[in-house]
């Protein structure tokens, strides 16, 4: 195994600070921020940078379902559903990064590039923008209230189907929730994200779950999504140890100061900010990118 | 017993095991030092607590 150099592990451990801060303040994984930033800001290639965050995404979903465990808050039949198509999708995007990474270098603009880099770089240009856009969106407006058999989800008629206990006797398509699954586990494969920052706006507005109940299930889906991921990526050699501890140690003092940082913040200033976070590393990449290409 | 953590099922295995038992770590040390904190404030104000519910 080559090492690092220790700017890099040093680099992890700020990362880790921030990005746990962050999931203690939002409640998010934090995946989507970290993988692209360990490539844009230390220059980790992008197949250890996601491996690497998924080992770091594992302690802390570990961490946060260890202290919600009296809550009550899980549906596991729901979360079992999603995981079933999540195994698929997480296969999917592991091999696809596998893929860039044999590929080895694309000529971009007269510019040899690593192809696994300069294309999921690109990916998270869009899939940040995506959340930064959706964030801005959801506090400029009233929350619809939407009652589970009004939402989309629950109008999709596709055989089989199966009711949850948190929403009631409302049915739903076990394959629609698969597929959903199958698109997050894509993710989390190709790009190091856990899929919570998408899964829990699509559980609230798609599917008709409480915000809270949708926070507490996802974690679960992030939990096994991740631990099926790093399985792939470990037999690749994607994931780093080495790396992972900074960030996991980082993360778990960030996250103390991120929980302490939300209490004295309102939730609407908080997704103001959240929103303002997604767009700076938007920028950080955007750079990045230019960099590679320049 | 090299081999065998050389192998590819033993990488997984630690790869899996290692963040998995830091989450619970981490997380039982901050709820240990939440209950001591919560302990310890507890201690201090203990009349307090009792001239409220006298005066009531």
């Amino acid at each position: 195994m080559t090492w690092f150099a220790p700017s890099a592990y040093l680099g992890a451990l700020v990362l880790g600070v921030v990005v746990g801060a962050l999931t203690g303040m939002f409640g998010v994984g934090g995946g989507f921020l970290a993988t692209p930033l360990l490539t844009a800001l230390l220059g980790i290639p992008m197949p250890y940078a996601v491996g690497t965050s998924l080992v770091q995404m594992l302690g802390t979903t570990t961490s946060t379902i260890y202290c919600r465990r009296h809550d009550g808050l899980i549906d596991y039949k729901l979360a079992l559903t999603l995981i079933g198509g999540n195994w698929a999708g997480v296969s999917l995007g592991t091999d696809t990064l596998n893929s860039l990474k044999r590929m080895g270098e694309v000529t971009v603009q007269g510019h040899a590039v690593p192809a696994a880099d300069f294309y999921t770089l690109l990916a998270y240009v869009v899939l940040l923008a995506g959340i930064a856009a959706w964030m801005l969106y959801d506090t400029s407006r009233q929350a619809p209230d939407l009652p589970p058999e009004r939402c989309l989800f629950a109008r999709l008629k596709l055989p089989p189907y199966t009711t949850f206990p948190s929403l009631g006797g409302q049915r739903y398509s076990i394959p629609v929730l698969a597929y959903l699954g199958v698109l997050l586990g894509f993710l989390t494969g190709l790009l190091g994200v856990g899929g919570g920052v998408i899964l829990v706006p699509a559980l609230v507005y798609l599917v008709g779950l409480s915000p809270h109940k949708a926070t507490a299930t996802s974690l679960v889906m992030v939990w096994c999504s991740s631990a099926i991921a790093i399985v792939g990526h470990t037999l690749a050699g994607n994931t780093r140890l080495d790396l992972a501890l900074p960030l996991l140690l980082g993360g778990s003092v960030g996250a103390q100061l991120g929980v302490a940082l939300a209490n004295r913040t309102g939730g609407g200033k908080l997704k103001r900010y959240f929103a303002w976070v997604a767009v700076l590393a938007i920028l950080v990449v955007v750079w990045k990118l230019s960099r590679m290409l320049g | 017993m090299d081999a065998w953590l050389d192998s590819a099922l033993a990488r997984v295995l630690v790869t899996l095991i290692v963040p998995v038992l830091w989450g619970l770590g981490t997380a039982w040390f901050f709820d240990w030092l939440r209950a001591r904190r919560a302990r310890r404030a507890a201690a201090e104000l203990p009349h307090d607590s009792g001239a409220g519910r006298g005066a009531a």
